[in-house]
């Protein structure tokens, strides 16, 4: 006997309710810390924010303290020298607060980055010791606080490097660009990419950039990229350790499926990284004529 | 006395995209098992048995491609080489059944030995019966399970690895049957069972697969069973009891998901005037275990963008996509589970085909039983978490007809 089945359905796959508060929650607690530092040697502070893993139940931080350690080759790697050092007392004595987010700014000569900023929450703590680190030289960052498991992370400082090259060619629907810049010394891996200003393109969602093993790079660019880049297109490489770059590339969420990115946190969660930014601004080639970026 | 000998192969596949796009990291699993039994069985009027013989061979492959961040880093692939005898008895006294066991097995790649010696023994009367048995057994396979996270898709198996325990199991069953003619039985029935080195993995931090930690538990239960064979109505009401838990390896005990301490099932089907069936199904249970959000962090990438309205320097070389939970160590269990589900059919014959059509309601009381919670809102310290419940499936009509010629 043959079974032929047949057959329709309607109805979704699932639904969300209305929120709800359940009776008799426990505190939820985590002792862990969500740490989250990227060590650049152009800068004479590091700058570290800290937050409460279960900020949910207790978003507040005591006994905050920050250290940068180095790792003593001299020892065959087995010591670690103390560098810098930060806490409540040592910001109050220049003027900051350690719940100064704000402070997590890093400076460059005309811009700034956003430090890496691993969770919204109002609770955020900046640490900002001062140090200039040694490209290629081996950092551990502990931080401790009251109550709390010791978080650290290690991670090797990129070294020093210039764009040597920066030219956008071509025409709508095949713009290409053409990058150099000497070798970083420890980078694992760079970005680059054409700067968005968000002015020009407010509907933007994602952001175009390369992700590029070696210290160049010669291709296409999305004309999204370059219409969203203003009249003078920008250059941005950065190179990144190789912490750094599993932390910004893995991690999803999913609506049942989610992954954790790869972390180096001990006893905590979140990135210690290292990371150099370089910017120039791109050189247009003639064939641009006619539908300059930003123009559309 | 009769012999057999059964040659196969059997082959498993499973794969899961981490992110859902074409570039994302994809775990891939692979078990291609190969095997020979032999047997030998002999029956006589009191004592019958069986022995006999088994090598089973099988690559187990789980591993990562297009870089970190898959469903597991690293390549946990590895092979067994499992070779067993057996032998079996099954003898008659009286109201008497008894049936002891024994399997000596032996892994040879990871060079561990398995002795699951099992024990059954039944007493029937006219009336009713009771059937107790003991028995052992091992598992050095197993299913690399997000212990965090509910996870649809297909399971992802691998071999424990020669460092870590294999996963042993002692379990001791009662029961007791009784039956009223061929149309009613009845049974109640417990267990205890303990384990030993079950794998456990909660990917926080890495999803590098040496987080992997084996933890002893134990469950018990008890079932109860009352059912209806033939009649007009027929179906079957049960409740069942069961505890399920583990010792983490900092000592704390934790339910696992699969725990659910009340369920009661009940099944109705009967043939309607006109040669309608209908059934009705209802299950009523015990929410099952979760643990509560701690906090949250970002995901973040990337994102080279010149903010010139926000900051006048400018530049936001960050951008959060999502945030992921943190969970706490404290569990919860989710709301009382309740589904009641209908169906009817109705068979007929045109031409040389028989036609069933029917109808099919699950969740037919629309209720919204609640699979996961997230994060709804947090007003303060002192103010109770929100939670946005993600729910089951909700009332699901479907209709057919099936064709059989």
């Amino acid at each position: 006997m043959k079974i032929l089945s047949v057959a329709a359905a309607v109805g979704f796959l699932g639904s969300c309710g209305d929120p709800v508060a359940p009776d008799d929650v426990p505190p939820a607690l985590n002792d862990r810390m969500i740490v989250a530092a990227v060590l650049d040697p152009d800068s004479a502070r590091q700058v570290i924010e800290v937050a409460a893993a279960d900020h949910y139940a207790r978003p507040y931080l005591s006994d905050l303290r920050a250290t940068i350690h180095r790792r003593d080759l001299a020892s065959g790697g087995s010591t670690w020298t103390l560098v810098a050092q930060w806490d409540s007392a040592r910001a109050a004595a220049v003027g900051v607060s350690l719940t100064d987010i704000e402070q997590c700014q890093r400076l460059h000569d005309d811009w700034a980055s956003r430090q890496l900023s691993l969770t919204r929450v109002e609770s955020r703590y900046c640490l900002t010791p001062e140090a200039r680190l040694e490209p290629g030289a081996t950092y551990r960052v502990e931080v401790t606080a009251d109550g709390r498991l010791p978080a650290s992370g290690e991670t090797t400082v990129v070294g020093d490097f210039a764009v040597e090259v920066a030219a956008l060619s071509g025409t709508r629907g095949s713009y290409a660009l053409s990058a150099s810049w000497t070798p970083s010394t420890s980078a694992y891996r760079y970005f680059v990419a054409v700067r968005r200003r968000s002015a020009f393109c407010p509907n933007c969602v994602h952001t175009w950039y390369a992700d590029v093993e070696k210290a160049r790079y010669s291709g296409g660019v999305p004309d999204l990229a370059v219409d969203s880049a203003g009249p003078d297109p920008q250059l941005d490489v950065v190179a990144l350790d190789r912490h750094l770059h599993a932390f910004l590339t893995t991690g999803h969420r999913g609506l049942l499926n989610s992954s954790h990115p790869v972390q180096n946190v001990r006893n905590g969660f979140g990135v210690v990284g290292s990371a150099r930014f370089r910017n120039r601004e791109l050189d247009l080639a003639s064939s641009l004529d006619g539908s300059q970026p930003g123009s559309s | 006395m009769s012999s057999d000998v059964t040659a196969y192969y059997s082959r498993y596949g499973a794969e899961r995209n981490i992110g859902g796009t074409s570039s994302s990291p994809v775990t891939t699993n692979r078990i291609s098992a190969t095997g020979l039994r032999a047997g030998i069985t002999v029956r006589g009027d009191r004592v019958g048995g069986r022995a006999g013989v088994a090598v089973e061979t099988a690559p187990v492959s789980l591993w990562t491609t297009g870089g970190l961040g898959g469903y597991v880093d690293g390549d946990l692939s590895a092979s067994y080489q499992h070779v067993s005898a057996f032998a079996e008895l099954e003898a008659w006294a009286g109201p008497f059944r008894i049936a002891p066991g024994v399997r000596a097995g032996s892994e040879r790649r990871s060079e561990r030995n398995f002795l699951e010696p099992r024990l059954s023994i039944r007493f029937r009367t006219p009336a009713f019966a009771v059937s107790a048995s003991v028995d052992r057994t091992y598992q050095f396979l197993s299913v690399l399970r997000d212990a965090l996270a509910l996870e649809p898709g297909a399971p992802m198996w691998f071999v424990h690895g020669r460092d870590a325990p294999v996963t042993a199991a002692d379990g001791a069953s009662l029961s007791l049957d009784t039956w009223r003619g061929e149309e009613w039985t009845a049974s109640v029935a417990g267990w205890t069972r303990r384990f030993r080195g079950a794998p456990r993995w909660r990917p926080v931090l890495s999803r590098d697969p040496s987080g992997i930690e084996y933890h002893d538990g134990k469950a018990c239960g008890f079932e109860i069973m009352v059912q209806r064979h033939a009649g007009r109505v027929r179906g079957w009401l049960s409740y069942q009891w069961a505890r399920t838990a583990f010792d983490d390896s900092a000592g704390s005990e934790y339910a696992p998901q699969w725990d659910r301490r009340h369920e009661l099932d009940g099944l109705v089907a009967t043939e309607l005037p006109g040669g309608v069936d209908i059934s009705l199904r209802a299950t009523v249970g015990s929410g099952g275990p979760f643990w509560f959000p701690a906090g949250s962090y970002d995901v973040v990438r990337y994102g080279p963008e010149q903010q010139l309205a926000d900051i006048p320097l400018g530049g936001a070389y960050f951008e959060s996509l999502d945030h992921l939970i943190i969970w706490s160590d404290n569990q919860g269990r989710l709301p009382t589970y309740a589904r009641l589900d209908l169906s009817a059919r109705y068979a007929f014959q045109w031409s040389s085909w028989d036609l069933i059509p029917y109808l099919s309601v699950v969740n037919a009381g629309n209720r919204k039983n609640v699979l996961r919670y997230e994060i709804a809102g947090f007003k303060g310290r002192d103010e109770p978490l929100l939670y946005l419940p993600g729910t089951q499936m909700p009332l699901f009509p479907s209709i057919g007809i099936d064709f059989r010629f």
